[in-house]
């Protein structure tokens, strides 16, 4: 039974591929269209190249350092010290989630390994949840280069951090009351198949700081190949809607509250630009969209765009990454709804 | 557990072990022949290094699974999403993107940040150097250059916190400076009216400008390629016309608060342009 589940989650995976190749040659047919000659083809072919590689070089070492952490913790830590931290009592565990994402200053795709390993190692989901959507929020970098592409208006990262935190929290327990009964965790061949050492609890106190090493790193090598996959899926979608969709579209919302609102969260889950910096992105809209809409570009990005999204599909069950990122986007949106009339 | 298969090598090792050293080996060799700068913004860099060192290291740690039998059923479809990227990296050339074609590179409005007002002082004050004679390697130099406040007695006041210094009365904007310089003169209108400058930069032109007015503008990289805006103060120079699109020229003028595009802001009066080659490094940075 287990491995026909499983052969069915691969025939998923040959589907995705076929759909990537699919959906790239019908951009690429379209845009060579539009094109006149040869060269400027070569030339798109050749920025789209750039913006792909560049989305890669840059998240990868991020990636690795989500993934050390997410595999020392499964590792050398046990399950009981971890849950512990997070507490299973709802109110003081969510608070400590919020914080905890403080001692996390990386890239928010590094968080997303470093949450799927606190749920499977026991923390509450809900916590969970609310750990991993605040932590690319409050994390120190995030806040300074906001301050930084902002300046002499601290006003931009106060709400960035608070609406942040609200929205997080409010998704938390959300997930709380309307609890998943069954599983979320994807079942792939690792997760079930991890017989091995490296996945047993008892080890972390029989072996040596060598052997633990080891397993750290092949642990890691495993998870880059699950997580790198999703990861490498995410940069060529958001590449190719970089350099597909025309730039009109930024020009034609003067004036329309409520769509430049939706048009600013739309692009921020798109571009999937690095939570640390894409403050700087949100500058240069600052001209044209109000500081309400350039909210939602600020709070929606760092917590979900296709990277995120890809990157948690390695994780967990599809239905359950659909659930997550619908609430993320409805939450977002209707807070942010009466904030784009006041701002 | 079952020993699936048992043949002499490991082939699903075989393959992590090529695909890490494959990117381990694309990360070194940009970062090496410095082509890394195309890519991402040089904060980064230190990054990078740090990934090559773990994948060289995880490869290592594969590398003693190349002959143990393989232990369980292995779908090699996933291993096809990394050799694209692989091939991608190692097939076509680093190039500079393609100004048109970036989606919000060329939005006109972006460009000068009529938000923006008086920068204070930023924690991680990374002041740059102001060189004329600007070298490459003074990109990576600057970069580096630790909290050194260079102290300036010209006027003493906020520009000259973050390394801005008039040169013979003149704003000289270059490859180091460039993003200061434009929000210290957004955002002080007034104290640079009059001013002598001199920019370089490639020639922006947009459907809607008037025949005389052009951009002397850069690109600039707040993260990675990806992310790339055209910024710039715009001018006004007579011979705008003749100027083409993309060339790379030194222009000098004077600061006046004009209108552009129905907007009052500084503007550059352009007197002179001369040509100038491509800068080695290209992109500008906001820090």
């Amino acid at each position: 039974m287990d491995k026909i589940d499983i052969l069915k989650k691969d025939k998923f995976e040959h589907r995705l591929l076929y759909i990537l190749f699919g959906l790239s040659a019908l951009f690429l047919l379209n845009t060579l269209n539009r094109v006149i000659d040869f060269s400027s083809a070569i030339s798109w072919l050749q920025s789209f190249n750039m913006v792909f590689l560049s989305i890669l070089i840059q998240a990868i070492p991020f990636i690795l350092i989500g993934i050390l952490v997410s595999s020392t913790l499964q590792v050398a830590i046990p399950s009981e010290t971890i849950v512990k931290l997070f507490p299973q009592k709802k109110a003081t565990g969510f608070i400590i989630a919020i914080f905890a994402g403080v001692f996390f200053p990386v890239c928010d795709c590094a968080i997303v390994p470093v949450a799927a390993r606190l749920i499977k190692k026991g923390v509450s989901l809900p916590v969970a949840i609310t750990f991993m959507l605040s932590a690319p929020i409050v994390n120190p970098i995030v806040i300074a280069s906001t301050l930084y592409a902002f300046p002499k208006q601290p006003s931009i990262a106060f709400l960035r951090v608070s609406i942040g935190i609200l929205i997080a929290v409010i998704v938390g327990v959300i997930f709380l009351f309307f609890g998943e009964k069954k599983s979320i965790l994807k079942r792939s061949l690792d997760n079930t198949h991890c017989s091995c050492d490296c996945c047993s609890n008892r080890i972390q106190n029989k072996t040596g700081i060598i052997k633990k090493l080891e397993l750290i790193f092949m642990h890691a090598s495993t998870e880059f190949f699950q997580v790198g996959k999703f990861l490498i899926i995410g940069a060529f979608f958001s590449s190719l809607f970089q350099v597909c969709i025309s730039k009109d579209i930024f020009n034609n919302l003067w004036g329309h509250k409520i769509l430049s609102l939706l048009v600013m969260m739309l692009a921020a889950f798109i571009f999937s630009i690095c939570s640390t910096s894409d403050a700087f992105i949100a500058k240069t809209f600052s001209v044209q969209f109000s500081t309400g809409a350039i909210m939602g570009f600020l709070v929606l990005g760092p917590m979900i765009d296709i990277k995120n999204m890809l990157m948690l599909l390695a994780s967990f069950k599809k239905s359950f990454v659909i659930k997550l990122i619908a609430t993320i986007f409805i939450v977002t949106f209707l807070i942010l709804y009466w904030l784009v009339f006041l701002l | 557990m079952e020993k699936i298969k048992s043949g002499k090598l490991n082939i699903d090792a075989v393959l992590k072990v090529l695909l890490l050293l494959g990117f381990a080996t694309f990360f070194f060799i940009t970062v090496k022949s410095g082509t890394i700068h195309m890519y991402v913004h040089p904060r980064i860099v230190s990054y990078i290094k740090i990934g090559t060192v773990v994948m060289l290291a995880m490869s290592l740690f594969q590398l003693k699974e190349i002959f143990k039998p393989q232990r369980k059923q292995v779908n090699f479809y996933q291993y096809f999403f990394f050799i694209i990227p692989l091939l991608m990296a190692f097939t076509l050339p680093a190039k500079e993107v393609n100004i048109g074609i970036v989606s919000f590179a060329s939005n006109i409005d972006s460009m000068i940040s009529k938000n923006s007002t008086v920068q204070s002082k930023a924690q991680n004050n990374d002041n740059y150097i102001q060189d004329n004679s600007q070298n490459a390697n003074n990109i990576r130099d600057t970069y580096n250059t630790q909290n050194s406040d260079i102290s300036l007695s010209v006027n003493g006041k906020e520009g000259e916190s973050k390394g801005l210094k008039l040169q013979d009365n003149t704003v000289v904007m270059d490859d180091s400076n460039f993003v200061k310089w434009l929000d210290e003169i957004s955002n002080n209108p007034l104290k640079y009216e009059g001013k002598r400058v001199t920019v370089s930069g490639f020639v922006f032109k947009d459907k809607q400008f008037k025949p005389n007015e052009f951009v002397p503008a850069r690109m600039m990289m707040t993260c990675c390629a990806a992310d790339m805006s055209i910024v710039g103060l715009p001018a006004k120079y007579k011979l705008a016309s003749e100027l083409k699109k993309d060339s790379w020229l030194k222009f000098s003028g004077t600061i006046v608060n004009g209108e552009f595009n129905g907007q009052p802001m500084p503007i550059i009066n352009v007197e002179s342009a001369e040509k100038i080659e491509k800068p080695q490094y290209e992109y500008v940075y906001p820090y």
